[in-house]
């Protein structure tokens, strides 16, 4: 019977049509796809859609982060949600965030790894490690995000896995430090040449900056713990001391490429749609301190103020607002070429700074304090002399008091050297609370639906409770109510 | 006098009385009255009627009578005979007065039969040339006085072939009428293009003629059918001329897939599908394929429902089939040249009922004037309809004026235009006995109701068949269609969709001044609000737009060769081609794109069909004969697309691909092969017992390569069983039982069945490597649909009243459906075998022509009913429920032991008795999560009529649906913007209760305060809600709490879809004009509602032609109206 439709279609043929088909047997293969493509190409998208994706950026960085990290303040209703602690209207939201990592990078970097893993068509260790980092970096974002999420069995459809079991915080972050350590092992003893050469677009296959990135990104982790396992965070902490880590802007992970309209920041057309406003406790705090970033990242208003507009207003008193007398961001927070910063020296240095604080590091908090503003000035391109003036005559730029007052200081530094990866800077705040932000008690304030505490993580979302029921429930029954009050596991430290 | 008006009624009153009634009793009395007025106040008086000669003198003669309770024949013995008249009583009713000594006349009588020989009452039976006659009584036999001499007489009755016979002598005329050929024979196109005597149909087919579709036309000619067919449902989507409708038969067979019916024209299967259609965000709806078919050469259609009647087709006939045949010439000798032309006018039919009375505000208040720009604040809810009343207050407005604060009622309607269609057609037909050509040129060209949206087109069609010797016959046909359209209307909740925009309008704005103020002082887009997801539709009928532009050619050629005259084989090839490109543009500066957009793609498209059939017929006894075909088919298909996208355009207003600074690419291909081998059988015993089957085995290249061959068949039988029991009797005419049962496989699109890379284009020095976001599937089974059907065709009263009914089943197995993943996985979906659905329904027919009269009138009734309901038996196990669409607060899911098309969303928080808890504060609650309605109708109805007498004839089309509901949102935005009249209730009470220094947020001081009361019991105590709200809040309140039970709207509604009136011209005037026919008609479709449940919209206004797309209304466009004038003539 196999050769009956040839049969046929020899008939139908000769019946007066011309021969212009494909073989039968073949023909379902798409032309233009690939069944096998090389694993570097992958790896550069999985780079840059982990460092540069429209939609975290758009959602996660301005609608959530922006706001949540107090620096901004949308003037338009859309996004107001998120300012005002709701979570109903924009649950599109949570589900975009989610969807844009595991569909996105994640997908590309467990690609690669399936790809180069023992025994896997391209089987390379090195470029295996290199991608499990960048994994690693999606997976990171997303549990501090939502608290338990899919991460050993998250993002491996491609096997068969379809409906991945979800992972307690905890365990997640123990497993991330272990993996991390052995994949800078490997990537340490790998031969450049077996890596990406010529197509690593965040340190251009340089493995000794992949191995400071590595080593300061599990530091990072390691302090994020700390709070919820003492002598587990410690001792890794300790461990990265150990490496080399980001030490200057030029080792910072951030994205940038001027030349390449691929890699342009997306805040500008992002800027160019809503009509975003500063934050006024970003404003005060700067105008307060006689920060010189003010004038870098404030546009006066028209009446010559530096003016922001307090986050969380309800809806009377938000359209009451006078818009045009609050002070807009300067182009240098959202033009085009700006970079797009992940994990820069400074923070390396208040990472050192908050370690030395407990006896972790034998360095000396003030100096890596200080370290970290003028780094973090210089990442602005603020001149010398406004950096010197901020260090010798502002009292915020030396610590002082007590340890928590000291952890205050550098947590509100490093908040501010966050900018503009807003999405740190909020979690930031929610694991050492500093800066600050205050119950909305105030009758012009609206108290959203966590009755005007900073919300705490994001919500499951409903497509995803919808089709991964079970696992969902197991987590929530694990962590807690799908509330956006509900904390994550490493957010243990009271406000 | 004469009264030949044969109704339905009279017709049982016939069967019903006694042969001879006693003779009826009158009370007349008069003196010296006219002859001819005695017998008009019997008739008054009686149920008799008089029939006799104009010319009598004798009816002028006065005569006296005083007649108490008298007989009839009595009083007209004594009256008549002394006037040397006589009289006849027939039938008990008829009263004939003759002259005897006049002329000389003889009584003729006789039986009027049919062919087999049972009796047919009510035949017509006069003298012809005259107006004197009778008809046939119960048992067939009539009896009429004739005059002596060459008299004919004419016997003529529905159904029948009327006969003339010259009576001569005889005493005695027996008569047996031939059933004319349309009635009992008629044949209808099934399957294959091959046509069959309807008798013998083991399944319902619907035939539908050509000028049905012609008289009252519609851009897209599958709208010309809606109402028209059992079973069929279509909804038009409110997407500009010459935009999609949704076309199901008898429900749903494919959960996920397309639902559509396969087109057929002349035999070949064609691209009838939606070329672009609009998503919850926006989009433009670029038509569909089939609206290319021109309705003036449309022969007929017939619409071959469920599997069974079209499991020949295979897989792409699973959902029906609609066969078009197209004109052909005719073969008489000569040529013939026809002209038509329509005008037609289009209105919208229905305006949302907007308020009048408050404007742009919030709060009761007028926006606060910036003090910087000196501008109203723009923001929401500032710019919503709740201000203050207006009053012709000044306040300054929008672009900083003052102007008087006053009601514009019009400020949604004055934006549309009138649409208009102006359609031309020219055709030439040439014929002999060997050969006949036609060829027609028609040019189509409209104007929609916005007022930049144009399409117009082009169908230039040739069609000739041959003898080509003794044995072989040509057939072949080229259609060339060119069409271009402009600025379809964007759709949905796009900022430029124009509909949007004026729903949100602030009841006080004027239109002179948006369409005044589209451009800033920066060069950018202007508009009323700030929200910058909104825009001035004035600037998007200047900067934004949209073209396409497609050719398409579909021809056949078919050979038939004749070995003998039970013997041929068919050799068909069709192909079907079309390219389509298509633009899109938004200007920089515009307020939803700074930096302009263009893109521009081309694709190609073709379809090749090759088929054979070998068919065999023979009568292989006296009684039984029977037909063998065996078939193959092969079908091919391919697609490429190039796209272009852009934006930032260099030099403004030019929208070139070469002018915009960033640009990315893409190309696209796929094809698809399917072979088919087939074998058709069927039987006949003795003209009443009919069986037919299928087989067929179909190699799809899109199966995996051990699961690409399957096979289904199926069988039907028609069993007429009048016939078979010889039960032969004028008011059971005919009866018939049918039945069938088929399994049609189906195949799915190519490539699925490998897992892909692709490479996205960069500026990096290489692509970037991506995956396909849906998992691969390996192992493929075919989809499978069982289905069957029984029904009864029934015809009564000599045929004149008919009736048919069907019951069908469909189940659908292994459907192939993209299951959903958790994103989770890192992949989106997965094409599973999983699931199944069940639909089941009812059909029922009845039509009749109630009214025939010799004069030339005619009445036509019929009246349609169809009820379909899918079940989703189950879904893939690991879905609970399987989303179909989405609008904001609105779900449309297929659920395991559910309807297919229910809404989910939230419902209000209600006690068991159903009534809505209010909280206390007075508002209402969001409940459950739950199911509020099915977008599926509870039954659809048509109700047709047409009516002619002489050249003039009048037909109406009423079209009906009851139940099935819609989730509209424009409802929503109009609502929650305080635009419609129901967002008055309360605000004259609470802005007269409250302190206006406060915004209306405090109560006075001393005055009970007044308001929107929700209705409802409070939560707390159960005590009916007695707590005001600020009206403003009540319809946010709904909004921001997602409960979509508020905006789920009932579809039922009662539409005069259609009617024409048309006058054709009689012969005799056209005598001396070159003319050899000329008519000329008024058209009207989508007149007017009887009845519409659903305020605001037509309830067809969905934007999307998908599977549930009537579900959702999303600021839709106004449907329209439209009258046609029509003319046509032919030489």
């Amino acid at each position: 019977m196999k050769t009956l439709p040839q049969i046929l279609a020899l008939i139908l043929l000769a019946a007066g049509m011309s021969g212009c088909y494909s073989d039968f047997k073949d023909m379902n293969k798409n032309p233009n796809a690939l069944t096998s493509l090389d694993a570097e190409y992958l790896f550069s998208n999985a780079v840059k859609k982990t460092f540069l994706d429209t939609r975290t950026d758009w959602k996660l960085m301005l609608h959530f982060g922006s706001q949540y990290s107090h620096f901004y303040v949308v003037s338009h209703n859309t996004t107001r949600p998120h300012d005002t602690y709701k979570d109903n209207l924009y649950t599109e939201d949570y589900f975009d965030i989610y969807s844009a990592t595991f569909v996105g990078p994640l997908k590309l970097t467990n690609e690669v790894i399936r790809l180069t893993a023992e025994g896997g068509e391209q089987e390379n260790p090195l470029r295996n490690a290199m991608a499990q980092v960048v994994a690693m970096v999606n997976y990171a974002r997303i549990t501090d995000l939502y608290g338990d999420i899919p991460y050993t069995e998250g993002g491996w459809g491609r096997e068969g896995v379809l409906s991945p079991k979800y992972d307690a915080q905890q365990f997640i972050y123990e497993d991330m430090m272990t993996r991390l350590k052995n994949c800078i092992e490997v990537i340490k003893a790998g031969d450049p040449k077996d890596a990406y050469p010529g197509f690593d677009p965040l340190y251009d296959n340089d493995p000794e900056a992949w191995v400071r990135f590595a080593s300061s990104f599990r530091l990072r982790l390691a302090m994020r713990a700390r709070f919820a396992d003492e002598a587990f965070a410690s001792q890794v902490i300790s461990e990265c001391l150990q490496e080399e880590l980001i030490e200057d802007l030029g080792q910072n992970a951030q994205i940038v490429r001027y030349d390449n309209p691929d890699l342009y920041n997306n805040w500008d057309w992002i800027h160019g749609m809503l009509p975003w406003k500063m934050s006024k406790k970003l404003v005060d705090w700067l105008k307060n301190t006689s920060d010189p970033r003010l004038q870098e990242w404030v546009e006066p208003t028209p009446f010559g103020e530096y003016r922001g507009v307090p986050n969380g207003l309800n809806d009377v008193e938000f359209s009451k607002v006078y818009w045009d007398s609050i002070s807009d961001p300067t182009p240098a927070l959202y033009a085009r070429d700006m970079p797009v910063y992940f994990l820069t020296a400074p923070e390396v240095k208040f990472l050192h700074a908050e370690a030395a604080l407990i006896g972790l590091d034998g360095g000396d908090a003030n100096q890596y304090y200080r370290e970290g503003i003028r780094l973090a000035m210089e990442q602005w391109n603020i001149p010398d002399t406004a950096i010197q003036r901020f260090l010798d005559h502002e009292a915020e730029a030396t610590l002082f008091g007590s340890d928590e007052n000291k952890l205050r200081q550098i947590a509100t530094q490093k908040w501010l050297s966050f900018a503009t990866n807003f999405i740190q800077a909020y979690t930031s705040i929610r694991r050492t609370g500093y800066p600050l932000i205050p119950q909305r008690t105030a009758p012009w304030l609206d108290r959203g639906v966590t009755d005007g505490y900073l919300p705490k993580r994001f919500k499951y979302p409903k497509k995803e409770i919808a089709i991964n029921y079970d696992h969902v429930m197991e987590a929530i029954e694990r962590q807690g109510p799908n509330e956006i009050s509900t904390p994550v596991w490493w957010d243990v430290k009271g406000d | 006098m004469r009264n030949k008006i044969l109704t339905l009624l009279f017709h049982l009153i016939l069967t019903a009385v006694p042969l001879f009634p006693q003779g009826e009793k009158v009370t007349v009395k008069g003196e010296g009255i006219p002859l001819r007025q005695l017998f008009e106040m019997i008739q008054e008086k009686t149920h008799y009627r008089f029939f006799y000669n104009e010319d009598l003198p004798a009816l002028n003669e006065r005569v006296t009578v005083d007649a108490r309770n008298e007989d009839v024949s009595t009083l007209l013995t004594s009256v008549l005979g002394q006037r040397g008249l006589m009289y006849r009583i027939i039938d008990g009713k008829l009263i004939v007065v003759a002259d005897p000594k006049g002329f000389q006349q003889h009584t003729v009588s006789g039986r009027v039969t049919t062919e087999d020989g049972s009796p047919l009452p009510g035949v017509n039976v006069f003298i012809k040339g005259t107006s004197k006659g009778t008809i046939t009584d119960t048992d067939g036999r009539y009896s009429l006085e004739v005059p002596d001499g060459a008299t004919v007489l004419v016997f003529s009755f529905v159904g029948y072939k009327p006969q003339e016979i010259p009576v001569g002598d005889r005493r005695v005329l027996n008569v047996r009428l031939k059933e004319s050929v349309q009635k009992l024979e008629k044949v209808v196109v099934t399957g294959l293009g091959i046509s069959r005597k309807q008798k013998s149909l083991g399944y319902a087919v619907t035939e539908v003629g050509g000028e049905e579709v012609a008289q009252a036309k519609e851009a897209n000619m599958i709208n010309s059918l809606a109402g028209k067919v059992a079973g069929m449902q279509i909804n038009r989507t409110a997407g500009g001329v010459g935009s999609s409708s949704r076309v199901i038969l008898r429900g749903i067979t494919s959960l996920l897939g397309s639902n559509r019916p396969l087109f057929v024209v002349d035999g070949v299967p064609v691209s009838s599908g939606n070329l672009g259609s609009a998503g919850e965000w926006g989009g433009i709806d670029r038509g569909d394929n089939i609206a290319d078919i021109n309705p003036e050469d449309i022969e007929s259609i017939s619409v071959l429902k469920g599997p069974s009647a079209s499991a020949i087709y295979g897989s792409i006939g699973a959902n029906g089939v609609i066969l078009i045949t197209t004109k052909k010439g005719s073969r008489k000798e000569g040529v013939g040249v026809e002209y038509s032309s329509s005008v037609s006018m289009d209105t919208p039919l229905v305006l949302p009922e907007l308020q009048n009375k408050y404007g742009m505000g919030g709060y009761g208040v007028y926006a606060p004037i910036d003090p910087v720009t000196g501008l109203p604040s723009g923001e929401y809810p500032w710019v919503w309809s709740y201000g203050p009343e207006m009053q012709g207050q000044l306040l300054i407005n929008w672009l900083g004026e003052e102007q008087p604060y006053t009601p514009q009622p019009d400020n949604y309607k004055d934006f549309f235009t009138t649409g208009w269609g102006l359609t031309n057609t020219l055709a030439f037909e040439a014929g002999s006995p060997k050969a006949t050509t036609r060829v027609s040129f028609s040019d189509f060209r409209t104007q929609g109701i916005v007022p930049n949206n144009d399409l117009n087109r082009q169908t230039f069609n040739l069609r000739g068949t041959a003898k080509l010797g003794k044995r072989l016959d040509l057939d072949a046909r080229v259609t060339y269609v060119h069409q271009r359209a402009h600025n379809r209307p964007l759709m949905s909740e796009d900022p430029h969709n124009p509909v949007y925009m004026l729903e949100m309008m602030p009841r006080n704005l004027r239109l002179e001044d948006l369409k005044n103020n589209i451009v800033d002082e920066n060069g950018k887009e202007k508009n009323w609000m700030s929200d910058i997801f909104t825009s001035n539709p004035y600037w998007g009928l200047k900067y934004i737009g949209n073209l396409d532009d497609k050719n398409r050619m579909i021809s056949f050629l078919s050979l038939n060769y004749h070995f003998s005259d039970w013997l041929s084989l068919l050799f068909r090839n069709g192909m079907d081609y079309y390219s389509l490109r298509t633009k899109e543009w938004r200007a920089n500066k515009s307020k939803t794109n700074n930096d302009g957009y263009l893109s521009a793609s081309q694709s190609n498209n073709m379809s090749f069909n090759s088929d054979f059939l070998l068919s065999a017929k023979k009568k292989l006894s006296d009684n039984l004969g029977g037909g063998l075909s065996l078939g193959g088919n092969m079908r091919y298909y391919n697609g490429i697309w190039i796209g272009q996208s852009g934006s930032l355009f260099h030099v403004p207003d030019f929208y070139n691909i070469s002018n915009v600074s960033r640009y990315s690419t893409g190309e696209g291909f796929s094809e698809k092969e399917v072979f088919s081998l087939y074998a058709l059988a069927n039987l006949s015993w003795k003209d009443y017992l009919f069986l037919d089957a299928t087989i067929r085995n179909d190699w799809s290249t899109t199966l995996p390569k051990n699961n690409n061959s399957y096979f289904y068949h199926s069988e039907n039988i028609g069993f007429i069983f009048t016939q078979a029991f010889g039960w032969k009797n004028y008011w059971f005419s005919f009866g018939k039982l049918r039945g069938s049962f088929a399994k049609v496989g189906n195949d799915t699109g190519p490539y699925q069945t490998y897992q892909y890379y692709y490479v996205e284009q960069s500026k990096f020095p290489y692509p970037l490597g991506n995956l396909s976001s849906q998992l691969a599937f390996y192992d493929f089974k075919p989809e499978l649909t069982d289905s069957w059907e029984a029904g009864a065709d029934l015809m009564f009263f000599g045929r004149r009243l008919e009736a048919n009914f069907t019951y069908y089943e469909n189940l659908s197995k292994n459907q192939i459906m993209s299951v959903p993943l958790s994103h989770t996985t890192g992949y989106t979906s997965k094409k599973f075998n999983a699931g199944s659905i069940r639909s089941r329904g009812y059909e029922v027919v009845v039509g009749g022509t109630p009214v025939h009269t010799e004069s030339g009138f005619d009445l036509h009734l019929s009246f349609n009913l169809s009820h379909s309901v899918s079940i989703v038996e189950s879904l893939h196990p690991s879905l609970d429920k399987l989303e179909l669409a989405h609008l904001w607060s609105a779900s449309i899911q297929a659920r395991p032991g559910e309807k297919y098309g229910d809404i989910y969303g939230y419902a209000y928080k209600k006690d068991k008795f159903g009534r809505k808890l209010i909280d206390d504060r007075g508002f209402a609650q969001k409940g459950d999560y739950t199911n509020l309605g099915n977008i599926n109708p509870d039954f659809l109805a048509g109700f047709s009529g047409k009516m002619s007498w002489k050249g003039l004839s009048f037909s109406f089309l009423v079209d009906i649906q009851q139940g099935g509901k819609f989730f509209s949102w424009g409802k929503a935005m109009k609502c929650l913007f305080g635009n419609t009249v129901e967002t008055l209730e309360g605000r004259a009470e609470w802005y007269a209760t409250h302190d206006p220094a406060t915004m209306y947020q405090t109560p006075l001081p001393g005055v009970e305060p007044d308001g929107y009361y929700e209705e409802g019991v409070l939560e707390k105590n159960g005590q009916p809600n007695n707590i005001p709200i600020q009206p403003i809040w009540r319809w946010y309140n709904v909004y921001a709490q997602d409960i979509a039970e508020e905006w789920i709207v009932d579809a039922s509604n009662v539409r005069m879809r259609e009617m024409v009136l048309g006058y054709t011209f009689p012969a005799k005037l056209l005598k001396n004009t070159p003319l050899a026919s000329a008519h000329v008609g008024l058209s009207g479709r989508n007149l007017f509602f009887f009845y519409r449940a659903s305020r605001h919209v037509d309830p067809e206004s969905g934007y999307n032609p998908g599977n549930v797309g009537n579900g959702f209304e999303n600021h839709a466009l106004p449907t329209t109206r439209s009258i046609a004038f029509n003319l046509k003539i032919e030489f």
